[in-house]
């Protein structure tokens, strides 16, 4: 149940990215976790509801979690696609002499956020309204 | 704003700084890993008994509560140094760093982390190893790479512990080594028993060789 301290990680990254971009909320953060990852996106959403709550940065926010598949890259065969189950194995021709492509991450996709406007109800500086926002990607 | 960044970026960044600091000194360091109970600290007693005149070694043992494993590793005439860390589950490069100076000095060749009993949130955290280093025990179930791929995947050796007991339950050690290879075709296998002393002696030639490359790497570099 290492959630809670990757969500922690997460945030602070979050918030930084936040600031600069002058951002009054945060709306998303999305983040790509791999099949190998050992991570589990539930435990994630939970532990990013229970670290969230009383920060206004992120109040309303939500986290989404892109879980990756394994895949693999077989010079063998040439092949690249999913791996057979529980391995890193060509599922073409069951070479396990791969090159793991995908399903290892565990990163911080992006951030949208929600651009302050100012007291006369001037669009921020995204250039949006925060009753109208547009993601940021 | 696209991020695309490694949520535990911080904790690489310091674990890269480990990783120079032990290159430059031509330290080899690997990272015990495993389930609670599967014998982690009872290879160390017996490894720790057999390289003493031959190795400079140092041991961070983590654990959630108490100093006892580090009670057990201290009379092998090794500086050895409990980590407590009061409930998170795993290591990271920081609790390390914070209690290297205990344990590293000058003349250090070996460093062994023992983690928290854990098969799953270690495998995340870079301590700056040379290599993981993954224990399954026979009284465990010989699946278990495939639950938990994660740090099969990204261990460079498997130590197979309580051999002895094969036989016993139904552990299957070819099976075992076969779902492990399945993720990770390189890694290197032990197969040892501390109650009959099999396998010990090629798991402490390969600590010592791990050494030895590490400092011909830094004499490489100019370095002592």
């Amino acid at each position: 149940m290492h959630e809670v301290s990757l969500v922690m990680a997460v945030l602070e990254t979050a918030a930084a990215a936040a600031r600069r971009a002058g951002a009054a909320r945060i709306r998303k953060v999305r983040l790509r976790v791999g099949e190998l990852a050992g991570v589990d996106p539930d435990a994630l959403r939970f532990a990013y509801d229970a670290l969230t709550g009383d920060q206004p940065l992120f109040a309303g926010s939500d986290l989404e979690v892109e879980w990756v598949p394994v895949r693999v890259q077989c010079p063998g065969c040439g092949a690249e696609g999913p791996a057979l189950p529980y391995s890193v194995a060509c599922s073409r021709c069951g070479s396990l002499g791969t090159r793991v492509v995908a399903g290892e991450e565990l990163e911080i996709a992006d951030v949208e956020v929600e651009r302050g406007g100012d007291p006369d109800g001037e669009p921020g500086e995204g250039g949006h309204r925060p009753e109208d926002p547009l993601p940021e990607r | 704003m696209a991020i695309g960044q490694r949520i535990l970026s911080r904790n690489d960044e310091l674990a890269a700084g480990l990783r120079r600091r032990w290159q430059e000194q031509g330290v080899f360091c690997v990272n015990l890993i495993s389930s609670p109970g599967s014998g982690k600290t009872t290879l160390l007693e017996e490894t720790l008994r057999r390289l003493q005149g031959r190795v400079r070694a140092a041991v961070l043992v983590g654990d959630v509560q108490t100093e006892n494993d580090a009670r057990r590793l201290q009379p092998y005439g090794f500086p050895v140094r409990q980590i407590v860390t009061g409930g998170t589950c795993h290591l990271d490069a920081a609790m390390v760093e914070r209690h290297l100076a205990a344990v590293a000095g000058p003349d250090l060749e070996l460093l062994i982390i023992e983690n928290v009993g854990n098969l799953v949130c270690p495998s995340s955290y870079d301590l700056g190893e040379d290599a993981k280093v993954v224990l399954l025990s026979t009284v465990e179930g010989d699946d278990k790479p495939q639950k938990y791929p994660g740090i099969f995947r990204r261990a460079q050796a498997l130590v197979i512990t309580k051999a002895d007991l094969l036989g016993c339950t139904d552990f299957d050690p070819d099976r075992a080594v076969a779902h492990a290879r399945a993720l990770n075709p390189e890694i290197r296998v032990f197969r040892t028993s501390c109650k009959t002393g099999e396998g010990l002696a090629e798991w402490c030639a390969w600590l010592e060789a791990g050494v030895r490359a590490k400092q011909a790497q830094a004499r490489g570099r100019g370095n002592p």
